[in-house]
C-alpha cells in the first residue's frame, strides 16, 4: 500500500466531515481504523509524490518511520476511542491532526516537513482551545508561530547553501560542496530552536505549562503523548540524518541538559498532579532529544515508546480523575486509588516504568541508555541522568503513596470500562516488555543502518 | 540439584499466587507467605549445604545470570531464614494493612529479589534484583500508619543503587564486562571511583553514617514484621555490597604503616566507627522501642563495616559472624517488640511497663536478644564482637577501638532502657488484660533465641562456613579446635564461657528461690513526701529515663538537617525554573530565543 | 524603556544575523546564486524526469505543460506542499468558526447597508468575481493562480455580505463547496496513484505550452484551490462579521 494514503485518507475525511457535522465523529473513527490497518500493511521504501524522484517530495518508510507510525497511530486511535465524549466538535481538527502527524513521520523533504509542522501546530492550538484557557492557547500560538518561523528561516538559509530540500541529499551535498561546519551553525540553530519550541525544550517551552495544566484527558494525551512523540521522532530524524551539529553542539547539549534538569526539579516543586506530569514530560523530551543529539538512536526510540505508553496511562487517568473529583491538587486527591484499584494499578505501573524500576519496560530503557552513554564514555551526562532520575523517582513515589493512602475523606471518580481495559493492557504491556524485550530490540537493531541507507543512496529509487 | 533461577521464579510466582488468594482471603494468603519462605529457606539450606545448587539453568533469557558461591549462599540462607521467621507474624498483622494482598505479594517479591542479589553472577543481574528489592520493600512501608518514610527510604536506597549503577556502568565502559570479577581488574583512579561508589551503595543500604537517617524513620514507622525484615534481612544487602567493594577492588592508594592498612580502608573503618558512636548515642535517647532498635541496627552496621575494612582473616570472620548474630538478635528483638505492639497497640516505652507479668516468654526472648546485641556471653553477639575487638586491637587502631568499645558499653545503656521500663517497671492499670504472644508468634521467637544461643555456645559450624567464605576472597581460615577459636592474642572457648555463665545463672536462681519473696505492690501505692499520687504517668519509672545523659547532645542528628536543606534547595531550584521559564508571557520565551541566537551570531562575529 | 530595550536587542540580533551571513562563504551573495546546481534549475527547464534543455512556448510534450513555471512548481512539482497549505487554510478557517461559535450567538450586521453600497457592490461583484475566476483558471498561464483568485472571489462575497444581510443564511452552501473542493483535490491525488502509481501525479496530457487547455491537472487543481480558498475566506469573513461584540 502507498503510505501517502495515511495522509490522504484523514485529509479527505476531514474535508468531507465539514459538509455534515453528524458524520464528523464516525468519519474520524473510520479514518483512524483505516490508518491503523494501513500502518501494518505498508511496505518499506521511498515513495514519490507526483513522480519526480529525488527532485520532488518523497515519503520515506524505513524501520524508523514504521515504528513511529505504528506507535503514534495506535495511541491516537485509542486516545480518541477512550475519550469519545470530549471529541465533540474537534473531529475535523483531529482528522487534520492525524494527517499532519503521519505526514511529519513520513516526509523526506524539509519544506514539506514545515508544512506538516504548521498543520500539526494549528490543530494543536485548536485542540488546546478546548481547555477554555484562551490565554494559554494564545501563548502557545505565539510561541509556536515564532518557532515555525525560525524553522522556515533556517530552512531557507540551508536551501540557499545546499540547493536541495531533500533530507537524504542535504548531508551528501554538504560533503560534496565542502561547506564548512561553522557556516551551517546559523541555519541549524534556527531550525533547532524552531523545532525546540514544539519539542518542549527549555527556554522555548513556557507554553507547555499553561496548556497542559488545564488539559483534559484527550488534550493532554494528544499534546504530551501523540504530538510529543511525533515531534521527537521528527527531531530525531533531523538530528541523525540532516543536522551536522559541529560548532553548536555545545549550546545544544547545554540546552538539552538544562531542560532535563529544570523539568525534573520543577516537577519536584509542584503541588498539582497535572503540573507534576507536565514537567516530567518536559524532562523526558529533553532526554530523548539529548540521546538523538548524541547519536543514540536505538535507546532514544525505546525511550519514546516507553514514554508514549506511560504518558498515555498517566495523562488519561489523571484527566479522568480531575474530571471526576474537580480538583488536581495532590493534597485533596489523597487516597483516590483505594476506590479505583485497577486504575491505580495501571497508574502505578506507568510511574514505576517512568522511574525506571526493574520488571518494567522503563528499566530496560534506562539500562540501554546508560550502557550506550557509557560506551561513548559520557561520564558527566550519565551522572546527570542518574541525578535527575533520582529526583524524578522521589516525586513519583511521593505522588503514588499519596494517591494510594488517604488521610481523611477520599474523593471518588468514575472511569469507563473501556479506559480501564486500555490502560490495563498498556500497563501489562509495560510489564511484559520489561521482562521480555527481545522482539523489540531485534526490530530496533536495523534502525540506524536503514536511516543512513537513504543518504547513501542519495535519495534515489 | 535445584536451580537458583527456579527458586527465584517460584518465589515470584508464589507472591502472585498469594496476591490472588489474598484478594478474598488475606489471612490464607499470609499463611502462604510462611509456606513459601519456608520452602525457599529449606531449599537453599539443604541444597546449598550439599553444594547442589544449580546456577546453569537459564529459564529467563537475556542477561539474568546466576552463579553459586559460599559468600552468596551464607547471606542467602541467613536472609531467607529471617524472612521465614518473620512470616509467622504476617497472619496477625495482615488485617491491619490497607492493602493486605499487596503486602503478601511484595513480601515474597522482596524475598525473591534478595535471593537474586546474592546469587547474581554479573552486575546487571545484581542491580536488577537490588532494585526489585528496593521498590517492593518500599511499598511494604506505607502499609503501616505513616507514609513519609517510604519516600525517605526510596531516596536513600536509590542514592545507593544509582551509585552502584554508575560504578557498574563505569566498570563496563573500561573493561567491557559486567562480570562481578571485572571490578578486580580495575586499577588506579578508576578503581578508586568504583570503590567509592560501591562503598556508598553499601553504606546507603546498610544505613551507615552519613546515610543512617533512613533507618530510624523506616524501621520505626513501618509495620512491625516489615521492620524486622528490614533490620534482619534487607539491610544485609548493604553488607554484601560493602564486602565486594572493599575486598575485591584494590585502588592505588597510600599505605598507612601505623595501622597496617590502606588509606581507603582506614576511611571506611572511621566511617564505621562514627556510625557506631552516632547510632549508639541516638539509640540511648529514643523513647520509641522500634526507633531505639533501629539506631542500634545502624550502630551494628558500623561494626560490620569496621570489621570488613580491616580485612584480615579474624576480622572478616568477625564480620560474617556479626551479620548472622545481629540478624538473629535484632529480628528477635523487633519481633518481641512487635508482640508488645500487637497486644498493647503502642511501642512508646514511656507508655508501657510491667509487661513481664503479661508476657514472660516475650520478655525472655527480648532479654536474650539484647544480651546478644550487647555482646555478652553466652550469645552469638559475644563471639562476633570478641573477634572484632581482637582484630581492632591487633591492628592498633586506637580511634576505632575506642569507638567500638564505646558502642559496646553504650549498647548496655540503650538495650537496658526498654528492658527496664517496658518489660520490667511498674505495671500500668490500662494493660490489665494483656496476654502472652499467640502460639504462632512464639515459634519464631523461640527458634531465633535458641539459634542465637546456639551460635554463642558452639561457634564451630558457623566459623567453618565463614572460613569457606573468606577463602573465596583469598584469606586464610581462622584456626580453631573443638572448643576454642584461635584469636590474635588468646583463645576463646565459647562452651567454657557459656558453662561458667550457666553456673552463675543457676547460683543466682538458687539464691532467688531461697530468699523470701518481695511484697507485690500496686502502682497506686507509690507516694512521695507523704502524698499519694494520682497522675502516675508523670512519675512513671521510664519517663525521662536518661534525662541527664540526654542533655549532653541534640535529639535530631545534625546530618538530617543537611538532608532537609538539600531537599529545600531542590525545591527552590524548581521554583526558580518555574518563575523564569514557565511564565504566562510569551515575550519571555521570545526573549530567550533572541538572546540565544544573538549569543550564537555574536560568537560567529568574534 | 522596555520597548527601547527590546528594539535594541532585536536590532543587535538582526545585525548579527546579517553580519554572520555576510561572512558566510557558503551563502551566496544577492543575485549571485548559481542556479545550475539546484533543483530550481530543473523546475525551470522542466527536466526533472526527462532530458530537456529549454522550454519553448507553443510546443508540446513537456513533463508539465504550464507556461508559468511558478505554477508548475506550486501545483505540480510540489503540489503536495500546496495541498498542505490548503489544509492549513482550511483548518484555520475551521478554527475561526470553532472559536467564534463557542459561546456567542450569531448576530446580524449592526449597520444598515445604504443604497449606494447595495447598488455599487452589485455592480462590482460581477467584475471582481469574474477577475477572480479568470485568475484561477489561467493560473498555469499567467501570474496569479488559485490563491489570489480565491481571495478575489472571497472579496466579492464580502461585498455581498456588506450589502445584503440575508445573504448570510446561504453560508451552508459554502461549507459544502469547501468540503467538496478539498475532497476533490485529494481524490485527484489518489487517482494519480491508480493511474500512474504516484500520488498527485500529472496523469493527464500536458498539451501545448501556452494553451488554456494544457498542463494536465494543473488548471483543474488551481480552480479547485481557487474555489476552496474563496469559500474558506468567505466563511472566515462571515465568522468575523457576525461575531457578537460583548
Amino acid at each position: 500500500m502507498n503510505p501517502v494514503l495515511l495522509i490522504a485518507i484523514p485529509l479527505l475525511f476531514a474535508f468531507l466531515s465539514i459538509m455534515n457535522k453528524k458524520f464528523a465523529r464516525p468519519l474520524l473513527l473510520v479514518a483512524l481504523l483505516l490508518d491503523v490497518y494501513l500502518v501494518f500493511t505498508i511496505s518499506k521504501g521511498l515513495y514519490s509524490i507526483g513522480g519526480f524522484s529525488q527532485y520532488g517530495i518523497n515519503l520515506l518508510v524505513d524501520q524508523y518511520s514504521l515504528i513511529g507510525l505504528m506507535v503514534v497511530n495506535v495511541v491516537f486511535f485509542l486516545t480518541v476511542v477512550t475519550n469519545c465524549k470530549e471529541v465533540k466538535r474537534l473531529s475535523t481538527v483531529l482528522l487534520v491532526a492525524l494527517a499532519g502527524v503521519n505526514g511529519l513521520l513520513l516526509t523526506n523533504d524539509l519544506f514539506n516537513l514545515f508544512v506538516f509542522l504548521e498543520i500539526v501546530g494549528i490543530s494543536a492550538y485548536l485542540i488546546t482551545s478546548g481547555n477554555k484557557r484562551p490565554l494559554a492557547t494564545f501563548n502557545y500560538l505565539v510561541q509556536g508561530t515564532v518557532g515555525s518561523g525560525l524553522y522556515l528561516l533556517g530552512l531557507i538559509l540551508l536551501y540557499s547553501m545546499t540547493g536541495t530540500l531533500n533530507m537524504a541529499l542535504i548531508l551528501p551535498t554538504i560533503v560534496d560542496k565542502a561547506i564548512p561546519l561553522s557556516n551551517l551553525a546559523l541555519p541549524f540553530m534556527l531550525m533547532f530552536i524552531g523545532l525546540g519550541v514544539e519539542a518542549k525544550l527549555l527556554p522555548f517551552n513556557s507554553w507547555v505549562k499553561g496548556v497542559l495544566q488545564n488539559a483534559n484527558a484527550l488534550t493532554s494525551v494528544l499534546i504530551a503523548g501523540v504530538f510529543a512523540t511525533t515531534i521527537a521522532l521528527t527531531f530525531g530524524r533531523l538530528l541523525s540524518t540532516v543536522f551536522v551539529l559541529g560548532s553548536i553542539s555545545n549550546i545544544v547539549l547545554v540546552i538539552l541538559a538544562v531542560t532535563m534538569l529544570a523539568g525534573e526539579v520543577a516537577a519536584f516543586a509542584s503541588k498539582r498532579i497535572r503540573e507534576v506530569l507536565l514537567f516530567s514530560a518536559i524532562a523526558q523530551s529533553g532526554l530523548i532529544i539529548l540521546l538523538f543529539a548524541n547519536g543514540l538512536v536505538i535507546p532514544a526510540i525505546m525511550l519514546i515508546i516507553a514514554n508514549i505508553v506511560s504518558k498515555y496511562i498517566l495523562f488519561t487517568i489523571t484527566g479522568k480523575m480531575v474530571d471526576g473529583t474537580k480538583t488536581d491538587e495532590i493534597e485533596s486527591l489523597q487516597g483516590v486509588f483505594s476506590k479505583n484499584k485497577l486504575v491505580g494499578f495501571a497508574f502505578t505501573v506507568a510511574s514505576l516504568s517512568v522511574i525506571g524500576l526493574p520488571l518494567f519496560f522503563g528499566f530496560i530503557v534506562k539500562l540501554n541508555i546508560l550502557t550506550s552513554l557509557f560506551s561513548q564514555y559520557q561520564l558527566f551526562l550519565s551522572a546527570l541522568i542518574l541525578v535527575v532520575s533520582l529526583i524524578e523517582g522521589t516525586y513519583f513515589v511521593k505522588l503514588l503513596i499519596k494517591l494510594w493512602y488517604s488521610v481523611g475523606e477520599v474523593k471518588t471518580f468514575k472511569v469507563d470500562a473501556l479506559v480501564k481495559v486500555v490502560t490495563l493492557i498498556f500497563a501489562l504491556g509495560l510489564i511484559v516488555f520489561g521482562v521480555y524485550t527481545k522482539p523489540l530490540t531485534d526490530s530496533l537493531m536495523t534502525v540506524p543502518e536503514e536511516m543512513m541507507e537513504a543518504i547513501a543512496e542519495r535519495g534515489n529509487f | 540439584m535445584f536451580s537458583i533461577e527456579l527458586v527465584v521464579l517460584s518465589t515470584l510466582l508464589a507472591g502472585v499466587l498469594a496476591y490472588i488468594v489474598s484478594i478474598k482471603l488475606p489471612k490464607l494468603g499470609s499463611y502462604l507467605t510462611i509456606l513459601a519462605s519456608l520452602a525457599v529457606f529449606s531449599v537453599l539450606a539443604y541444597f546449598g549445604f550439599n553444594n547442589n545448587l544449580d546456577a546453569e539453568v537459564n529459564l529467563i533469557p537475556q542477561f539474568v545470570l546466576f552463579k553459586t558461591s559460599m559468600f552468596g549462599l551464607y547471606f542467602a540462607i541467613i536472609v531467607s531464614f529471617i524472612f521465614f521467621m518473620v512470616s509467622f507474624f504476617n497472619p496477625y498483622f495482615i488485617k491491619d494493612y490497607k492493602y493486605p494482598a499487596a503486602y503478601n505479594l511484595f513480601y515474597l517479591m522482596a524475598l525473591a529479589g534478595t535471593i537474586g542479589v546474592f546469587f547474581a553472577s554479573n552486575f546487571i543481574t545484581l542491580f536488577i534484583f537490588f532494585e526489585i528489592v528496593v521498590w517492593t520493600s518500599m511499598f511494604l512501608i506505607p502499609l503501616g500508619k505513616k507514609r513519609k518514610p517510604t519516600v525517605t527510604y526510596f531516596v536513600f536506597s536509590t542514592v545507593g543503587s544509582f551509585a552502584m549503577l554508575y560504578a557498574v556502568m563505569f566498570t563496563f565502559s573500561i573493561t567491557g564486562s559486567f562480570d562481578l570479577a571485572a571490578i578486580s581488574v580495575l586499577s588506579g583512579k578508576s578503581a578508586l571511583l568504583v570503590y567509592i561508589l560501591l562503598a556508598v551503595a553499601g553504606f546507603a543500604k546498610l544505613g551507615a553514617y552519613p546515610f543512617y537517617v533512613w533507618l530510624p524513620k523506616v524501621l520505626g514507622k513501618s509495620p512491625d514484621p516489615v521492620s524486622a525484615v528490614f533490620s534482619g534481612g534487607i539491610e544485609k544487602l548493604g553488607a554484601f555490597i560493602a564486602f565486594m567493594a572493599i575486598l575485591r577492588i584494590s585502588p592505588a592508594s597510600i599505605y598507612l604503616e601505623a595501622v597496617g592498612m590502606y588509606l581507603q580502608n582506614y576511611v571506611i573503618a572511621i566511617f564505621g566507627a562514627i556510625t557506631i558512636v552516632v547510632g549508639t548515642l541516638q539509640a540511648i535517647r529514643q523513647d520509641d522501642a522500634k526507633k531505639l532498635l533501629a539506631y542500634s541496627s545502624a550502630s551494628n552496621g558500623g561494626y560490620i563495616l569496621v570489621a570488613i575494612a580491616m580485612s584480615s582473616s579474624i576480622s572478616l570472620t568477625g564480620a560474617m559472624y556479626h551479620i548472622l548474630a545481629h540478624a538473629l538478635a535484632s529480628t528477635a528483638a523487633f519481633l518481641a517488640i512487635a508482640v508488645v505492639h500487637y497486644r498493647t497497640k503502642t511501642t512508646k516505652i514511656s507508655e508501657l511497663g510491667g509487661m513481664i507479668h503479661h508476657m514472660p516468654l516475650t520478655y525472655m526472648v527480648y532479654l536474650m536478644a539484647i544480651i546478644s546485641m550487647a555482646g555478652i556471653p553466652p550469645m552469638g553477639g559475644f563471639i562476633s564482637k570478641w573477634l572484632i575487638f581482637q582484630a581492632v586491637i591487633n591492628k592498633q587502631m586506637i580511634i576505632v577501638a575506642v569507638a567500638t568499645f564505646f558502642g559496646s558499653i553504650g549498647s548496655f545503656l540503650y538495650v537496658f532502657r526498654p528492658l527496664a521500663a517496658l518489660f520490667l517497671g511498674q505495671k500500668l492499670p490500662k494493660y490489665k488484660g494483656v496476654k502472652e504472644a499467640p502460639f504462632l508468634m512464639m515459634i519464631p521467637l523461640i527458634i531465633l533465641t535458641l539459634g542465637s544461643f546456639y551460635i554463642g555456645v558452639i561457634p564451630n559450624q558457623v566459623i567453618d562456613f565463614s572460613n569457606k567464605v573468606i577463602a573465596e576472597f583469598g584469606f586464610g581460615p581462622l584456626l580453631m579446635n573443638e572448643f576454642g577459636i584461635q584469636g590474635a592474642n588468646g583463645t576463646l572457648s565459647a562452651p567454657i564461657i557459656a558453662s561458667v555463665f550457666g553456673l552463675g545463672v543457676v547460683v543466682i536462681a538458687i539464691i532467688f528461690f531461697i530468699l523470701p519473696k518481695s511484697r507485690k505492690v500496686g502502682l497506686m501505692d507509690t507516694y512521695t513526701s507523704g502524698e499519694f499520687i494520682y497522675t502516675e504517668e508523670l512519675l512513671h519509672y521510664s519517663a525521662d529515663f536518661y534525662a541527664p545523659f540526654e542533655r549532653l547532645y541534640p535529639a535530631k542528628p545534625l546530618i538530617s538537617k543537611v538532608y532537609a536543606m538539600i531537599k529545600e534547595k531542590v525545591n527552590e531550584l524548581g521554583r526558580f525554573f518555574k518563575y523564569w521559564f514557565f511564565t504566562n508571557k510569551p515575550e519571555v520565551t521570545v526573549l530567550w530565543i533572541v538572546l540565544i541566537l544573538t549569543l550564537l551570531v555574536w560568537g560567529d562575529i568574534l | 524603556m522596555k520597548k527601547v530595550l527590546s528594539l535594541l536587542v532585536v536590532l543587535a540580533l538582526g545585525f548579527g544575523i546579517i553580519n554572520s551571513l555576510n561572512q558566510n562563504s557558503s551563502f551566496p551573495k544577492f543575485g549571485e546564486a548559481d542556479v545550475s546546481d539546484r533543483v530550481s534549475d530543473r523546475y525551470i527547464n522542466k527536466n526533472v524526469t526527462e532530458e530537456n534543455e529549454e522550454v519553448i512556448f507553443g510546443e508540446d510534450g513537456y513533463e508539465t505543460g504550464s507556461s508559468n513555471f511558478v505554477t508548475s512548481i506550486v501545483a505540480n512539482y510540489r503540489s503536495f506542499d500546496t495541498l498542505g497549505e490548503v489544509t492549513v487554510l482550511f483548518i484555520s478557517a475551521f478554527g475561526v468558526a470553532l472559536l467564534f461559535s463557542k459561546d456567542s450567538k450569531r448576530v446580524s450586521l449592526n449597520f444598515k447597508p445604504n443604497f449606494m453600497l447595495r447598488v455599487g457592490s452589485r455592480a462590482l461583484f460581477g467584475l471582481i468575481i469574474m477577475t477572480g475566476i479568470y485568475i484561477s483558471v489561467h493560473g498555469h498561464l499567467t501570474p496569479g493562480g488559485g490563491f489570489p483568485g480565491g481571495t478575489m472571489i472571497a472579496s466579492s462575497i464580502l461585498l455581498l455580505y456588506l450589502s445584503n444581510d440575508s445573504f448570510r443564511t446561504k453560508i451552508k452552501g459554502f461549507k459544502l463547496l469547501e468540503g467538496f473542493m478539498g475532497s476533490l483535490y485529494v481524490l485527484i491525488g489518489v487517482a494519480g496513484i491508480y493511474v500512474t502509481g504516484y500520488f498527485l501525479e500529472n496523469f493527464l496530457d500536458t498539451g501545448v505550452v501556452g494553451d488554456l487547455f494544457s498542463a494536465g491537472i494543473i488548471p483543474i487543481v488551481y480552480v479547485i484551490i481557487g474555489l476552496k480558498v474563496g469559500s474558506e475566506i468567505a466563511s472566515i469573513i462571515d465568522n468575523f462579521l457576525t461575531e457578537e461584540v460583548s
